[in-house]
Formats: structure tokens, C-alpha cells, sequence
């Protein structure tokens, strides 16, 4: 392996580790706020 | 009743208490024998330089039996509600942590006395004279270790994972003390003596210092209910 | 409702995140160009180098993180706010994130280099021991129990394992320095020479990687609240059964 494999290893390790971390934070606020809506909806017309 | 009365009341409960039982004394005491069986195994010291490994398996078998110590002081604590017993009593939160380094000391030093006595017997390091700095390196390691192991307990024992979490918080936090304390002790070890390893000895007495004062200040954090 | 309107009425605005997302994207994309053909290859290294203008920064990145998780646990023993927990949970996760990607482009960077993956060297060992004392951190964060205890322990964690930074790092350091033999990487193989045009790229990596971080410290942030009214709301609906 040349010098520029090792780099291109590299860049995209940072990148893809920061797209998977990004990724995953939007899904799980995501899914939470749509259970959240639900949840509070039905809260309210209890109450 | 001054407080360093009070504290000496809570330490004499909690030894009268371990006296009874013997429990963290006869359990730290028969697993640091079965490390230093272990290691003989695994690394043979009896063809090897004891100087080489024989700090290490030290501090293994002082490390490991005195998590199990903590565990077993803790949770002793946590069964029959006696924490919220000694919270009733009127002491400030942070003598109980001085309480509890204090017990978890004393238990400790007696268990490693023992440790350290097989160890000679089976390894046979060319101490010399280096007795009194072997003693030294183990009560300032030993000090160390009982100020993160006393707050870090406190909180184990409270999580879901119970004792499991203990070494996970302890072991990474306690490296710089582990360094120290085997570098100084396989200097004692292999007869040179600590002239050369003061700068061990100061981060020692500075780990024990930072940590001692950080445990006290955050310890009624931790039994806040 | 009320209560809840007027609570995230003291909070940053909720949306930060939106306009962080195009912003820390465009700083990462000028990074990138800018470590691949603005800045000179570097003569002895070659490439493989060029790792370094997001290395550094990740680092940089991930001590900000772990000191900020310092101030909020501090922050919170004293105040008991909520919002200063919820800022040392995301900043140790986040500041997670970086150290990880410290610890994967380092090796990268260390194998055509110094010819092997790892070194026991001074910085890696103190990194590694610094990533495993907040991998702690978050499982005790994970398993540590309800709410406010959990909020205790880790700010007591918090507080111990940055204050044991500087100690960590000096016993690596004597320690290493006492077995020669020992790959040293000194600051003055980098801080030598420096062209202008490598100190703009790495001012333009800390640049990109700070957005990077304040983008997924907001999201972070954003999640964490979400869970908390998520659990609160939990407890209303089985209050009210």
C-alpha cells in the first residue's frame, strides 16, 4: 500500500465516522419526536 | 464528641462489623494468592528475572482484591439500609468518606501484608534492605487506590450493573498511579532503592493528595438521596 | 404546555442546527480541498501526512469537548440545572466521537510512517486511557440509574477523570522516557518549517472541525431533550392510568 491509500483511509474514516454519528442522532430525534407528538397529543385530550 | 472521634466510631462499627465475618479480609487475601499462583504459570518468574515481572503481578493481585474489598465494604452498606443509617448520624457526609477510606485502609494493608509476606516466600526478590520503601510505595499506592475505589464503590453498588461497573470507573482513572506504583516498586524489588524514582514517589503523594481532597468534596454528592 | 413553552423559550432556538448543517459542510469540504492540493507534501512523510490537518484538530476538538464536559459537571453540583447534565451528556459522547476518530487516523497516519500501527508512546497511551475513561463515562450514563442520580455520578466522574488528565500525561510521559528505544514524535518534527500555507490549512481543519463539533453538540443536545420529555411524558401517561 502506497502513502496516498493510507491517506484516502484516512479522510475517510473521519468522514465517515462524523456521517454515521450525524446520521444516527437526525433518525433517533427524529423517530422520538413523532412518538413524542403522539404521546402528548394523547395527554392532552386526558386532560 | 469531636470529629475526628466520630469518625473513629464509624471505623471501629465497620472493622467490628468485618471481625465478625471476615469477609472482605478472607476473600481479598485467598484470590491475591490465586493471582500470584496465575502468574506464576503464565510468566514462570522461577527462570525469569523476579525484577522484571514482579512488580506487576504485585500490583495485579493488589489491584484486583482490593475491587473485590470495595465491592463487599459497599455493599455491606447497601443491604439492611445501613447507609441510610450512618447518614443519619450526626456527622458531616464528607467525615463518612473519610470514615469509609479510613476502614477500606485498614482492611486493605492487612490483606496486602499477608499477599506481600507469599510473595517473598514464593519469588524471592534481592530485596536488601528495601523493606521500609516496599512498605512506603504500597501504603502511598494503597492510598490511592482506596480514594477513587471509596467514591467509585459508593457509586457502583447504586447502578444496574452493581459491582460489575467498579473496575470499568477505576482502572482507566487510576493508570497514573498504577505507572508509578510498579516503576517505584520494581525499583525496591530489584535492590536499587528509590534514589533514582523520587519523581514516582511525589506523583504518588500528589495523586493521593488530589484525589483524597477531590473524594472528600464530591462524597455528599454521591449519598444525596 | 405553558411551562413547556416558557422552558424552551430560555433555551437556545431549537433550529440552530439547520443553519449549522450547510455551514459545517461547506468548512469540512474547504478543509478537505485544502489539505489534499492547497498544502505542500510534506518531504520526509510524503501523503500519508496530510491525515494531519484533521488529526490535530479532532484532538484539539476532543480536549474542548472533555473540558467543557468538566465545566457543566462542575456547573452542575453547584446549580443542580438540568441543562447543565444534558450539556455534559452530549459534550462527553460528542467529544467521544472525536476521540475515536483520533485514535482510528492516528494508527492510519502511524503505520507507513513509523512502520507499525501502534507505539506505546507518551500521547497514544494517554489518548487511549483518556477514550476509555469517558467510554466509562457513558456506560455509567447508560446504567447508572434514574435521573438525578445518574446526573451525581457523572459529574463527580466528570470532574475526576479531567482533573486526572494532566497527571495521566506525565506518567506516560516518564514512563516512556525511561525505556529508550521508544518512538518519540516530538512537536518539533511538525512545528519546524511550517510553511504558510500549512498553518492556513490547519487553522481551516480546527475551523472546520469546531463546526463539526458545535453541529453535532446541538443535535446532541436537541436528542437529549427529547428523551427527557419523552421519559417525563412516560410517567404523566402512568400517572394518569
Amino acid at each position: 500500500m502506497n502513502s496516498f491509500s493510507f491517506l484516502f483511509a484516512g479522510l475517510a474514516s473521519v468522514w465517515i465516522v462524523a456521517f454515521v454519528y450525524l446520521w444516527r442522532l437526525h433518525r433517533q430525534s427524529a423517530r422520538l419526536e413523532q412518538k413524542l407528538a403522539a404521546i402528548e397529543s394523547r395527554i392532552d385530550r386526558h386532560d | 464528641m469531636s470529629g475526628l472521634r466520630r469518625i473513629a466510631c464509624i471505623v471501629g462499627k465497620d472493622l467490628r462489623s468485618e471481625l465478625r465475618t471476615k469477609e472482605a479480609l478472607t476473600s481479598t487475601v485467598f484470590f491475591a494468592l490465586l493471582v500470584l499462583l496465575v502468574f506464576n504459570f503464565a510468566f514462570d518468574p522461577g527462570t525469569r528475572d523476579v525484577t522484571v515481572v514482579g512488580a506487576g503481578i504485585l500490583w495485579i493481585a493488589f489491584l484486583f482484591s482490593s475491587i473485590l474489598a470495595m465491592n463487599r465494604l459497599m455493599l455491606n452498606e447497601r443491604e439492611d439500609g445501613g447507609i441510610e443509617g450512618l447518614m443519619l448520624c450526626p456527622v458531616p457526609r464528607t467525615s463518612l468518606y473519610l470514615a469509609k477510606c479510613a476502614t477500606l485502609l485498614l482492611v486493605l494493608l492487612a490483606s496486602e501484608t499477608v499477599t506481600l509476606a507469599l510473595f517473598v516466600l514464593f519469588f524471592d526478590p534481592p530485596l536488601g534492605g528495601g523493606l521500609v520503601e516496599l512498605a512506603l510505595v504500597v501504603l502511598l499506592g494503597t492510598i490511592g487506590l482506596v480514594s477513587l475505589g471509596t467514591t467509585f464503590a459508593a457509586m457502583a453498588v447504586r447502578t444496574r450493573t452493581r459491582e460489575a461497573m467498579l473496575p470499568l470507573l477505576l482502572i482507566p482513572i487510576a493508570v497514573p498511579l498504577l505507572i508509578a506504583v510498579v516503576e517505584a516498586t520494581s525499583a525496591v524489588l530489584s535492590g536499587e532503592g528509590l534514589g533514582q524514582e523520587q519523581k514516582w514517589l511525589q506523583l504518588l503523594l500528589a495523586f493521593d493528595v488530589l484525589f483524597l481532597g477531590i473524594g472528600y468534596l464530591t462524597f455528599p454528592a454521591i449519598l444525596e438521596e | 404546555m405553558t411551562a413547556r413553552a416558557t422552558e424552551s423559550a430560555s433555551q437556545p432556538p431549537a433550529d440552530a442546527w439547520r443553519v449549522l448543517v450547510p455551514v459545517a459542510a461547506v468548512a469540512m469540504l474547504a478543509a478537505l480541498w485544502a489539505s489534499l492540493f492547497y498544502a505542500p507534501t510534506e518531504r520526509v512523510m510524503g501523503d500519508v501526512q496530510r491525515i494531519f490537518y484533521f488529526h490535530v484538530p479532532a484532538a484539539l476538538t476532543m480536549y474542548v469537548a472533555y473540558g467543557l464536559v468538566f465545566l457543566a459537571s462542575l456547573m452542575y453540583l453547584w446549580k443542580r440545572q438540568e441543562r447543565w447534565d444534558e450539556l455534559a451528556t452530549a459534550a462527553a459522547e460528542v467529544g467521544t466521537v472525536f476521540a475515536t476518530i483520533v485514535l482510528i487516523t492516528g494508527p492510519i497516519w502511524g503505520k507507513p510512517v513509523w512502520g507499525t500501527w501502534w507505539v506505546w508512546d507518551g500521547r497514544l497511551t494517554s489518548t487511549l486511557v483518556l477514550w476509555l475513561i469517558f467510554v466509562a463515562y457513558l456506560m455509567l450514563r447508560s446504567y447508572g440509574g434514574d435521573g438525578q442520580q445518574v446526573a451525581r455520578y457523572c459529574a463527580v466522574l466528570g470532574i475526576i477523570g479531567f482533573v486526572d488528565l494532566p497527571i495521566i500525561h506525565y506518567s506516560v510521559t516518564w514512563w516512556r522516557t525511561l525505556h529508550p528505544g521508544a518512538v518519540i514524535m516530538t512537536e518539533g518534527s511538525i512545528g519546524q518549517g511550517v510553511e504558510s500555507s500549512m498553518l492556513i490549512t490547519i487553522v481551516l481543519g480546527v475551523v472546520a472541525t469546531f463546526l463539526l463539533f458545535a453541529l453535532m453538540l446541538t443535535l446532541r443536545l436537541r436528542l437529549e431533550r427529547l428523551q427527557r420529555r419523552a421519559i417525563a411524558a412516560h410517567e404523566r401517561v402512568r400517572e394518569q392510568r
